[in-house]
This record gives C-alpha cells, structure tokens and sequence, in this order.
C-alpha cells in the first residue's frame, strides 16, 4: 500500500485527528440506560415479529458503531489517495523515459517549458494510473540514470521528478531506451513510454516503446542554457557557453547578444537558426569577476520571455602567496608569473605562506622547501607516484633532478607526489588538518629539468588552488588534480536537431501505454468512494426502516 | 418469612383446599377431600345397584321400603400425593417482596396430604421427601426458606427428569414463572409427558405484562445476563403484550385441557386477595 500525495507526517496528522474525532464519536454513541428484567424471552418474540432481529437488527448498536467507524476510517484512508500495489493478477510494467535535452527548456505559450510539461504529465500518468501498474522513471541526459525504480514510493516522485533538470548538451536517448529495457528485462508486460521533443525511430524491439512528444509547436527561439567554465590553472577566467534553440516551424534570423550589467555588448552576432536546432556559442577567456551578463536574443517570434537569459559569472580572486625571502629562484619566478597567484609583503594577509626548512610549521597552508636532509643519491630519472589519477601529466624519461635531499621525514600517510629511486622529492602531507606540500631542493636546483618545464608551474598552481581551499575533499582531490577534463562534452559546440512535425499534445497517449491491459483496475480510492457510499446507504436504509436511531 | 406465615395468616388458609376428583385407590386417609365416591364417612348419595358392585354398601333400608337395590355412596377422603416443583431459578428471586410458592405448599400442607417438594432450576435439585401434617409445616417453610437460587429456568430438562421417576400418580403443582427460553411449546410439550393431575401455578408480576419502559435501553436478562438495545416504541410494546399474553394463554388452555388448573399469582399483590378469588368457596377442584 502506497500513500499518494500524502506525506507521512501529514498522514500522521490527519489520522491523529481523525482518531480524535473517532474518540469524541465513541464517546458521544449511544449509551442505553441498563434495566435488569426477569427475561427477555418476550422482547424476542416481539422483535422477531417485527423483524428487527434480522441480523442487522440484531447488531443494531454495534453496526451503528461499527458503520460510523467504517465510513470514518474509509474517509481517512481515501485522503491518503492508497493506491494497491500487486494485487492484480497480471501486473504492467512501465519506464517512463524522460528527455532532458536542451530543448525541453524552450517554453511554449503558457509559459512553462516543455520539460515541466512532460513532468507533469508523468505526475499525472501515474497518479490516475491503477494499482496495476509499476512505474519507474528514467532521464534521459548526458548520463542516462534511473530517478525513480519500480519499488520506490510513488510519494517519492514528485521529489525525485523536481531534481531533474534540462541539460545543456546532447543527451543519449538511444542508451536510455536500452537502459530502460534492461530494467524490464523479465518483468510482465513491459512498456516503455519516451517524453520527448525530438523525433524518435522507436524501432520493433522486444519491448514496445511509445513516443509522447511533449509540448505544443510554437514560434520560438530562446536561449536554453549557459554555463562558465574556470579554467584550471588560472581560475580567474574561463569559457561561458550558452545554447540557443529555434523550437519554431521556420527559419528565423535573430540577434544574439551577451552584455554586461552596464548594457556594454561583449558578444554579437547575427544568427540565422533553422528550425528544431539548436547551437551552442562559446565566449572565451572570460574573467570570473561575479558579473551578471544578460544573452539577449533579438527576433520576432512568440514568446519573449525566454529570449533572455541572465547569468552571473563567478567571482574568483587570486590566491594570494607570502614567500619567504630566501626561496629558490625557480619558485620564485613561477609564483610572479601565475596568473591566478598575488604575491603579498605582509604574511598575515597571505593565503599561503612558502617557508624554507621552517622550525616550527605554522597553521595554516603551507609550501615547505626542504633544503637539508640525505643526499647521497640525488640525481636520476624522476617518476610520478602511481597513486595519482594524473593522465595528462606526462614525465619524459630524461626529466631528472638535482641534488638535494629527500624527504624521509614526512607522515606515513603523507600522499606523494614525485620521487627518484622510490625516495620522495615532493609530496602531500596532512598535518592536523592543514595540508602542506613538501618539496626538495632537488627539484628547484639548477641540475634538475624539472622546474624548467611547464608541467612544474602548472602543478605549483594548481597546488596552491587546492591548499587555498583548506585542502578541501583531501587526498581523493589530490589524486584527481590533474584529471584531463577536455574529453568531457561540456564545451561540445554541436548542433542538435529536434522534430516539430510530431510535437503532440500528452492527452494522445494510449491507455494501453498507461497499463490499461495490464490488470489495470479501479483505483482503491473510487472503490473506497464506493463503499462509503454503500455504508452510507445502508445506514440510510437501517435509518429509515427504523432500525436504528 | 415470620410475618408471611404468621399463625393468623396460616389459620386464614384453613378454608383453601383443594379438591382432586381422582386419586389412587392405595392412597392412605387424609384430609384431603376427593370428588369420588368412597368409603368414607360423610355421606354424598345413592346410586342402582349394579352387579360386582360391593354388598356391604346396599342400603337395605332402601330396600325394604322400595324392593330396589341402591348403592349408598360416601365421600372418600383420600391421601393424595402432592408433588411441588418449585421452580428456583434467578427469575423466581428478581425483586420478589414475598414467596407466593411458599402458600401453595402451606395449602398442601394444610390439607395434611404427604407433599414432596421438588426444586429446580437448571435441573432437579435434591427434593424433600413426602410429608404432611400440620406439625410439619415449620419444617417445609424452613427447607423453602433456605433454596438458594440456582441459574437459569430449565423447565424442560427439570420437569423430564421428574417425568422419569416412577411416583404414585397424584398431584403436581408446578410453581414457576415458565420464562424458559425453550419457548411455550416446549414447556407444555414435557408438561404432557407427567401423568398426575396437574396444577399450574404461575408467579408472575403485573409490571411484567405493562413494561413502563420507552425508548432507549438496554435490557439484561438476570437469569443469562445477555442484554439486548432497544428502542421501545408503542408498537414494539403492543408486540410485547402480544407475545406475552399468547404465552399466558398457551399454558392456561394446556392446563384446562388436560383437566387440570392454572393459576397466575401476582406477587405485587397480597396473596390472600387473589386466593379469595382463584378459590370458590375456598376450594379449587381439579
């Protein structure tokens, strides 16, 4: 049994009332006064003369009672919208498939987009569903995932249908059909059902598969996503993209702008969109300084409420770096040259301090040269450890070191990062909750090749990114620090095409798509409408004849 | 019990009798009177002669003046063996202000007929064995004194135990108030099985016949306890009175029928008034 629509707390509430109202009901019943007589045996007979003492005469007090209860309790139960699960003998199986591409975002003319649209239809899909029928939901985004299985609650997905949201690049349709028939794999009557805005070949699987096309064709273009992305080694600035859509039966021309707060144009073209495509546009090198750019689509179509789209750009401040006076040149020169770097005079408004062969570790970030230690086999090829998820760092065999000693007083748990002959040249080390990074003068001395490549300032700025945020997420962020985040389809520029012919509305759908021939069946709620009804008629009835008072 | 069977009130039962038309020929001599012809004292009338009939009784006075055999005829006072079966149930206990049966056996008593009382309730409790005289009267009215009640009213199981023990033929008083759930039928349907002469003594109250009661109550039997909700209407009520009067009917025609009596003592009315009117002439003839 499954309370639809209701949360448990308000179920709770609702019952606890009504409890209390059975209470006051119970105690307000009739009570009849007792008289002791020498027998009844005449108050029988004269009752089964008159046909009292049938059996709802009988239990004429009690079924009184007991038909106030009934008709209370049905009254609760109904308001929990139950729905019975499994009890039919032949139950359907249903994946509704949710499309969250980009265009689902386009609105239509009431104003909703046609992702809440087929969100709502989904809600109301399964809320007039019968008990015969199970649901599970999948979106169908980048990343195909299931948001709602067959055994969750179904007062779960409103929450769970709330959390979806458009994607802003092209999502994997085909992969979410096979996951969703694999989700089916062996269930009684399967069915799949697509809310989409796109055209699909549904093919002639196994397991039928009905297209719903959300969403009524209008003459729209509208901007249906932005997002900025920081770049990793200078977080200051990145790449804002945006995607534009026509959603409109013909070609439109329109005027795409972006501008800033002041109303100053930063990008402007002339666009010819055809119609069911969308396309993405990239503004590069865009510094995140937290201002609100407005992408303004100038055209004449029909809804102009989604020919703007305002987007607020992240505000990122270098990391500002005190260094201690002695520190090796190498250092030196890649910390004035990091673009999202600030050196400062003044250590107590540092974010992290670089100190050389320190007494006493401060709190806080820290970069500690070590300059002292074992030397005896400095020099040699240097390795990355193989702890680390670093795919696109990439030592040359002839990338050696200087001398210099080796850090053989770190934690145990200290995480490293480079090393010669398995003795550590650098490395992460928590102490007591502050992370530090630990590196050799091997690394920094004029025999080593090591700093003079890029890959030494890119991993120096991206360390003191990550100790400028208190280390956080620790050794797992470590050890991914230089994933390749480039194959990621994030910044994917491609063109994607919708179909507008088959743009339908949801009221189409086929009641066998519902479950309509799988055991669908009254729902429990107009079965308990029902016998409320029947109580009530009885109690009539009883009232009537005189039966009861 | 003092004041019910004070001396004055046993004397004022000196004039009720009751009268048996029949009664076993082994029967010993008692006071009590029989409507046959015997061998008795009082004479009562003549009758022809016929033949087998005893010489010693041919009144030759008779003869000598009309040439005819006449037969003088007596009255036979004859003992007659009365059984009471007291009916002990709970009912025969709810708010009684006096023990109605208690006269009943005071008459046999009175009448120095040999009386065995037989209670019941569910079933036949120990009796108290044949009796009589007057000298035991105070005996009887203790032992009636202290019957306990005992449950519910059986009167089918009761009276067909009794219609089991093979007893000289005599009289059978039943006092009860007959409210055994078994029905009427099944009361006169044992009641034929006895085969003595019978009597009928009902305890009964008029509040019983005119319940004062209207609308909603619970009615609980104090025999069984079961309760019953009612809503008590003037119809339900003239469905009552129905019921209850069939049921007195029922017995009052069983009893006559079989030659015998029936008599309804209210016990919320002095019980010497109702005997004045149940006995004519201070008799009761069966």
């Amino acid at each position: 049994m499954q309370f639809w629509g209701i949360s448990w707390l308000t179920a709770a509430v609702v019952l606890g009332v009504c409890g209390a109202g059975l209470v006051v009901l119970h105690l307000l019943r009739i009570r009849s006064q007792p008289i002791r007589v020498v027998t009844c045996m005449f108050w029988d007979q004269a009752l089964s003369q008159s046909r009292a003492r049938t059996l709802p005469g009988r239990f004429r007090h009690p079924l009184t009672f007991a038909l106030l209860l009934l008709i209370c309790g049905l009254i609760v139960l109904s308001l929990t919208h139950p729905v019975l699960v499994g009890r039919t003998d032949k139950l359907s199986h249903r994946v509704l498939v949710l499309d969250a591409g980009c265009s689902m975002a386009a609105r239509d003319e009431d104003g909703s987009s046609r992702l809440e649209n087929a969100v709502d239809d989904i809600s109301k899909l399964v809320s007039e569903s019968g008990g015969g029928v199970r649901w599970a939901v999948l979106v169908a985004d980048p990343k195909p995932r299931l948001v709602h299985g067959f055994e969750d609650s179904r007062s779960l997905l409103p929450v769970n249908l709330d959390l979806i949201e458009p994607a802003s690049v092209a999502v994997a349709r085909e992969d979410a059909l096979h996951l969703a028939a694999s989700l089916l794999n062996g269930k009684s009557d399967p069915g799949i059902v697509l809310f989409t805005d796109c055209e699909m070949a549904t093919g002639e699987g196994e397991i039928p598969v009905t297209v719903a096309y959300v969403g009524e064709p209008v003459d729209n273009l509208a901007c249906a996503s932005a997002v900025f992305e920081a770049y990793s080694e200078n977080p200051q600035q990145g790449q804002l993209s945006f995607r534009v859509g026509n959603w409109g039966r013909k070609a439109a021309q329109a005027v795409v702008r972006v501008v800033d707060e002041d109303g100053e144009a930063l990008w402007q073209r002339i666009l010819n969109f055809e119609p069911g495509w969308t396309s993405e546009f990239s503004i590069a090198d865009m510094r995140a300084d937290g201002r609100r750019l407005r992408i303004l689509i100038e055209c004449d179509d029909a809804l102009k409420q989604d020919n703007e789209l305002v987007f607020d750009l992240p505000h990122h401040v270098p990391v500002r770096v005190w260094a201690d006076g002695v520190i090796a040149n190498p250092l030196a020169i890649v910390l004035e040259n990091a673009p999202s770097v600030e050196l400062v005079s003044n250590r107590d408004q540092c974010d992290v301090a670089v100190l050389v062969d320190p007494a006493e570790t401060p709190d806080g970030p820290v970069i500690i040269i070590h300059t002292k230690g074992q030397t005896e086999q400095a020099g040699g090829k240097i390795v990355f450890s193989e702890n680390l998820n670093w795919p696109d760092v990439w030592l040359m065999e002839s990338l050696v070191c200087g001398i210099g000693p080796y850090l053989d007083a770190l934690p145990a748990d200290a995480l490293d990062l480079f090393s010669i002959n398995d003795k550590v040249l650098a490395a992460f080390a928590n102490d007591g909750g502050n992370w530090r990074l630990h590196l050799s003068l091997a690394l920094l001395s004029e025999e080593s090749t090591f700093w003079k490549r890029p890959l030494f300032a890119i991993v120096l700025n991206r360390a003191i990114g990550f100790l400028a945020d208190g280390g956080q997420a620790g050794e797992e962020r470590i050890r991914n620090l230089f994933v390749d985040h480039r194959d990621s389809n994030v910044f994917s520029t491609d063109s994607q095409r919708f179909d507008l012919s088959k743009t339908v509305a949801m009221t189409t759908l086929p009641a066998d798509v519902i479950g309509a021939k799988g055991g669908a069946m009254l729902d429990l709620l107009q079965w308990i409408i029902l016998l409320v009804l029947i109580a009530v008629a009885i109690e009539c009835w009883l009232f009537v004849k005189g039966k009861i008072v | 019990m003092a004041e019910l069977f004070s001396s004055d009130f046993i004397e004022s039962l000196r004039v009720v009798s009751i009268k048996a038309k029949r009664v076993s020929p082994r029967g010993r001599h008692a006071e009590h009177r029989s409507a046959d012809m015997g061998g008795g004292l009082e004479f009562q009338d003549y009758r022809s002669y016929l033949p087998g009939d005893d010489i010693r009784r041919v009144d030759w006075n008779v003869y000598r003046r009309s040439g005819e055999l006449f037969l003088r005829l007596f009255e036979e006072n004859e003992d007659l063996p009365v059984y009471v079966l007291l009916d002990e149930s709970e009912s025969m206990h709810f708010e009684r202000p006096g023990r109605a049966e208690m006269v009943v056996a005071a008459v046999s008593l009175r009448q120095m007929d040999r009386v065995a009382i037989y209670p019941f309730g569910a079933d036949l409790a120990p009796a108290m064995g044949l009796t009589g005289g007057h000298g035991r009267l105070s005996g009887v009215l203790k032992y009636l004194e202290d019957l306990k009640p005992s449950g519910q009213t059986n009167i089918r199981h009761s009276v067909g135990h009794f219609a089991n023990m093979k007893l000289r033929s005599g009289l059978v008083v039943v006092i009860s108030d007959f409210f055994d759930p078994c029905g009427v039928e099944e009361i006169v349907a044992v009641l034929s099985r006895l085969r003595h002469k019978l009597v009928l003594v009902q305890i009964a109250r008029s509040s019983d016949a005119e319940p004062g009661i209207d609308g909603e109550v619970k009615l609980v039997d104090c025999e069984t306890e079961r309760a019953i909700d009612l809503t008590v209407s003037g119809a339900l009520l003239e469905r009552y009175r129905q019921a209850y009067e069939r049921f007195y009917q029922s017995l009052h025609d069983f009893a006559v029928r079989g030659g015998g009596a029936y008599l309804r003592l209210d016990v919320e009315v002095p019980i010497l008034e109702q005997l004045d009117e149940l006995f004519i002439n201070g008799t009761l003839t069966i």
